[in-house]
């Protein structure tokens, strides 16, 4: 079961909310001079986003959020990913990872690097969400191909934000009003382990390290 | 009465021999660690060496050498494994 059937009467991580707006300020370099009007900051009311605290940071009229968005319609060119696309959230065997197409156009070599990897996550920064009656369908076109009607959405780690409201208190002292939907006890371990994995994968400069 | 005897009467009488304090800190494989000296554990290639140094940190002498055990690498603690790198064939 994705969506818990017995929702909490607390904002918990992982929920969806609604009502919420984002916020992506932007520069075109930094502004190293004390009063530079030079950025912008872009508003948007997404329809619906996603709480990305643990529930002992929800405090203080302060929550990070991340906009629940569209799937992409390349995950469809991979039978695996389109059969279920929350097997985006887990590990998968290498092949698994790609199209039968794409792997079979890798070289020998690069086949062998991917195999030695083993089983491990695809697409660290997003995190899919299931379909679900609440959300509005989305027709997603295809080259060639059928046009496919779903309502799956994901999360991309990487637009999280933050955002401060007065009604946000506690998790318990927050406008329930605005929880629509919350993560099952399983599908938040999968939340949180892939967000481990996240920020827990060896960074670059790191790996020039290694030698 | 014999001289082991006489020892044990001796000991028994003394003022400290039922010390538990300090009966305690002569315990079997226990260092003693006067509150005038302080002990730090430095790490050294795939050893921790505990070090007394004086309060004001003076080398006084090796305590103890253990093998440390925590051998993994930051890379090895990190993550066993990447991940699978597969972003471009998602692309929009």
């Amino acid at each position: 079961m994705f969506y818990s059937m017995q929702p909490d009467k607390a904002l918990r991580f992982g929920d969806v909310l609604q009502g919420y707006p984002s916020t992506t300020p932007r520069i075109e370099e930094p502004i190293l001079n004390g009063n530079s009007t030079k950025y912008k900051i872009d508003v948007d009311l997404p329809k619906f986003t996603v709480v990305m605290d643990p529930s002992c940071e929800i405090r203080n009229q302060t929550i990070s959020l991340t906009p629940l968005i569209q799937v992409s319609r390349r995950f469809f060119d991979n039978p695996y990913f389109a059969e279920d696309l929350t097997r985006i959230n887990r590990e998968m065997e290498p092949q698994q990872a790609l199209s039968a197409l794409a792997w079979s156009k890798l070289d020998l070599k690069e086949q062998q690097n991917r195999l030695n990897v083993g089983r491990t996550y695809a697409l660290l920064n997003l995190f899919i969400y299931e379909e679900h009656a609440l959300f509005p369908k989305y027709t997603i076109r295809r080259k060639g191909e059928v046009d496919i009607e779903t309502s799956y959405s994901m999360i991309n780690f990487r637009n999280t934000y933050k955002l401060c409201c007065g009604k946000i208190e506690s998790p318990e002292k927050s406008p329930l009003k605005s929880k629509i939907l919350q993560l099952s006890p399983e599908t938040r371990a999968e939340l949180t382990n892939k967000l481990i994995k996240y920020y827990a994968r060896i960074h670059l400069e790191d790996k020039a390290l290694e030698g | 009465m014999n001289i082991c005897e006489r020892r044990w009467l001796k000991l028994f009488n003394s003022k400290d021999a039922l010390d538990y304090d300090k009966l305690r800190s002569r315990g079997t494989g226990a260092h003693e660690a006067p509150a005038n000296y302080k002990i730090i554990v430095y790490p050294f290639d795939k050893y921790l060496i505990k070090i007394m140094l004086s309060p004001d940190d003076r080398f006084i002498g090796i305590v103890e050498i253990n093998v440390n055990k925590d051998f993994l690498s930051y890379q090895q603690k990190a993550t066993p494994k990447g991940s699978h790198d597969v972003e471009e064939y998602y692309r929009e």
